[in-house]
């Protein structure tokens, strides 16, 4: 593995209590030269105090023109995931990832049952049939989450006042498994700015199918 | 001293020999070097081609055996296998799916370059350095391939991610560069392939050839010396010399060398069969110009020598000899020649002894030319006997060799005063002459002619004593008798000698004519008969000296003494009839 992992991460994490309507944290995620990066994946693990079971609605990853879509998931541990097929060929979802290990077999449609995730962490996705098909679903232990727009800003809102977890992910991020964190305490009142840069690697060209 | 040959045989057949093989051992020599310098050419050319071939082979390999290794990696029960996390089903998966792709050996490594299980035939305790390497490349590139040794045996290694659907672990893959590999390259790349340890390898060793095991441990040390190397050199292995390349087993950090080589005694194989044809040919040239020569030198010296065996023969007298050559060349030409030659000297020679050896050469030769008839005939001759006076008193108190000096001299005068006048010297008897004229040859005026000659002896005789006064000897003086009558001529003797002469009266006549000369009171020194005399066609002074008796004639034979040449160059005049006949008698003793 290269070296140049661990020349990483700089996380600059800036706070700046400011006055808003409700408590929330406003997390901007750039990339080492400062460009705003969409689709990362922000979330917020409170440091104390129980956390709201996962809403019942089973979350989605489709499988279009040979493509998990979204690209990337972020669940709630707990939350049920349906793979519907939109492809007219069959697919073999599957992931080996210590957070879960399945395997949908060959199915069109939404002949496959939802798979449940339990396990807080990352799941990489991929199809058997078609190696080129690459999915993440990162399961987290908290209902704060979402994924950065595209001004690179990721929104979480209905956060209580207090101590959180602040981390930051990305697929591209040289160390995949890991994300960043950041200790950010939530005002209460108004949102809470909070700045990560990230050491990605460069954008792989898309493969063949 | 130079050598010289004795026979012109040896000499010719020692020169076309001598050409030949010095042309032979040229062209044998120019062809040998071609042969070397184009086997050698060969051999370059195909130790370039072999490495293309030989580079593109391992690539083609290596992408073959990455593609199996790919598709091992991407087997989903594989992958299944691998992500149970459960060693000995690992262990299992990788043994049963290197199976499937005839790997050797199969490592599995995590991403943090830890080996997690191994299969095959060179199971490590840990990963090696150099497969650490490899994994580390495989990161940066996804795959690698090189050729490692583990175990003191040659691997090409393929490192390969297993991906789920990102890598998960590296798969790496080792296939034996063995004998059998060595041989599927020797017939890709018709050179002998060797894998040795590279350089860097503390104990360099062959690891598999297809060259014989006995040559193995020179190879691994010359071998040592090309390492890292471009272009080609020349390895003696086992006394033949082998044209050498050698190249890493996949990049340059491979710890395999391979060596590509091509023998020159094997490139030169074919060549070896044409140098022998063509010196077998070259022997058989030099045996059959040999006989082709021999028996050509033998066609020209063979008769040459019965040539000169013959001459040998004809020196000697045997006139017989004849060469015999049948040839229809030159030499058969002068075989002819010669044999007619022999011929002709005989028959010149047995002429000689009928005319007898004191015949000049000018007039044996007039007489030779005209094909005398030597058969006895009877002819009219003018006989002529000279006889030299007081010799006999001369000869006393002289040494033998001054009396045959002036002998010969006196006969060497006589001789040629003579045949001047065409006559022909028949024999000396003593010191006397006997000379033909109008024989065996007629002239025009025979009895003439032998009348100017006795005048003509007298003045040589004249001239011979003023030189012998001058050696203060005293002269000589002599007597001439001629006579002209028919007579017998033609050979006389026996078979093995005989004599051309004349017999007959007439000739006893001159010769009593001759001696009459000595009888005092005669006075005459030249004494001619008349038939003599009226036969010549030229005049002489004579004087008549009356007539003699001659046995078996009736009638008496008047007698001359000649005294020179007429006074006036006028008609022949008889003189017998103008003067009259003297008064002597000559009394015949014979």
């Amino acid at each position: 593995m290269s070296p140049a992992l661990f020349h990483l991460v700089v996380a600059l994490v800036a706070f700046a209590a400011m006055a808003a309507e409700a408590t929330g944290i406003d997390a901007t995620v750039r990339d080492a030269s400062g460009k705003p990066i969409p689709d990362a994946v922000v979330y917020a693990i409170p440091a104390s105090g129980a956390r709201p079971p996962p809403a019942g609605a089973a979350a989605v990853m489709d499988q279009i023109d040979k493509e998990f879509v979204p690209h990337v998931l972020v669940v709630q541990a707990g939350t049920r995931v349906k793979f519907p097929n939109q492809d007219n060929i069959r697919h073999n979802v599957y992931s080996f990832s210590p957070a879960k290990t399945f395997s949908l077999e060959l199915y069109r449609g939404n002949e496959a049952a939802p798979v449940q995730f339990d396990k807080p962490g990352l799941v990489v996705v991929g199809c058997n049939i078609h190696d080129f098909m690459l999915g993440y679903i990162v399961v987290v232990d908290t209902p704060h989450f979402a994924k950065t727009a595209a001004d690179g800003v990721g929104r979480l809102r209905g956060l209580a006042p207090g101590a959180h977890e602040l981390r930051a992910w990305h697929p591209r991020m040289e160390q995949a498994a890991d994300s960043v964190t950041r200790n950010v305490t939530v005002p209460g009142a108004g949102t809470l700015a909070a700045q990560f840069a990230l050491a990605l690697k460069p954008e792989a060209k898309k493969k063949s199918r | 001293m130079p050598f010289r040959f004795r026979s012109f045989q040896s000499r010719i057949v020692f020169f076309v020999l001598g050409l030949l093989s010095i042309v032979q051992i040229v062209v044998f020599v120019t062809i040998d070097a071609a042969n070397t310098r184009h086997a050698r050419t060969q051999i370059d050319l195909a130790l370039s081609e072999g490495v293309r071939s030989f580079r593109r082979a391992i690539e083609t390999r290596t992408g073959q055996l990455t593609e199996s290794v790919r598709i091992l990696a991407g087997d989903f029960a594989f992958k299944s296998a691998i992500a149970t996390g459960d060693l000995p089903t690992i262990g299992s998966v990788l043994q049963n799916h290197g199976t499937r792709i005839a790997a050797d050996t199969m490592l599995l490594v995590s991403l943090e370059s830890e080996l997690i299980a191994a299969s095959g035939d060179a199971v490590p305790d840990e990963l090696p350095p150099a497969l650490a390497g490899l994994v580390l490349a495989a990161g940066q590139r996804g795959r690698s391939a090189t050729a490692l040794e583990l175990r003191g045996v040659p691997y090409q290694m393929i490192v390969l991610p297993v991906l789920a659907p990102l890598p998960v672990a590296w798969i790496a893959a080792g296939f034996r560069a063995d004998e059998r590999l060595a041989r599927d390259l020797q017939q890709v790349t018709k050179l002998e392939i060797s894998f040795t340890s590279a350089a860097s390898s503390a104990n360099r060793k062959v690891l598999a050839s297809t060259l014989p095991r006995e040559l193995h441990r020179e190879l691994a040390a010359s071998a040592a010396i090309l390492h890292g190397q471009e272009g080609m050199a020349s390895l003696p292995l086992a006394g033949d010399e082998y044209l050498s390349r050698v190249v890493p087993l996949g990049g340059q950090a491979a710890e395999v060398d391979v060596v590509l080589q091509r023998s020159l005694a094997k490139e030169l194989a074919p060549f070896q069969e044409l140098r022998i044809s063509v010196l077998l040919l070259s022997c058989g040239g030099l045996v059959l110009s040999f006989f082709g020569t021999f028996f050509l030198a033998r066609s020209v010296t063979r008769p040459v020598r019965a040539l000169a065996e013959a001459a040998r023969s004809v020196e000697r007298g045997d006139f017989a000899t004849t060469v015999e050559v049948r040839q229809q060349d030159e030499l058969g030409e002068l075989a002819k020649a010669f044999n007619h030659m022999v011929r002709g000297l005989a028959e010149r020679d047995r002429v000689r002894n009928l005319l007898g050896k004191v015949v000049s050469p000018a007039v044996a030769e007039k007489l030779l030319s005209r094909k005398v008839k030597l058969g006895g005939e009877v002819r009219e001759v003018t006989v002529m006997f000279s006889d030299l006076r007081g010799f006999t008193t001369f000869s006393e108190h002289r040494a033998p060799a001054e009396i045959v000096a002036v002998l010969n001299a006196y006969f060497t005068r006589m001789s040629a005063v003579i045949e001047a006048n065409n006559g022909v010297v028949d024999k000396y008897q003593g010191d006397g002459i006997m000379a033909l004229f109008g024989a065996p040859l007629s002239h025009a005026d025979d009895a003439g002619n032998a009348l100017q000659a006795s005048i003509e002896m007298f003045a040589a005789l004249e001239e011979l004593n003023a030189e012998l006064r001058r050696k203060g000897l005293q002269g000589l003086d002599m007597g001439i008798g001629i006579n002209t009558a028919e007579v017998v001529a033609g050979n006389f003797g026996s078979p093995q000698r005989l004599n051309y002469t004349v017999v007959g009266d007439g000739v006893n006549l001159a010769a009593r004519l001759e001696g009459l000369t000595k009888r005092p009171g005669i006075g005459a020194r030249i004494i001619a008969s008349a038939a003599t005399i009226e036969r010549s066609r030229r005049s002489f002074e004579v004087r008549a000296l009356g007539e003699t008796e001659v046995r078996g004639r009736t009638e008496p034979v008047a007698l001359f003494a000649v005294l020179g040449a007429a006074k006036d160059a006028g008609g022949a005049t008889p003189p017998a009839a103008a003067q009259p006949p003297a008064r002597l008698r000559v009394v015949s003793d014979g």
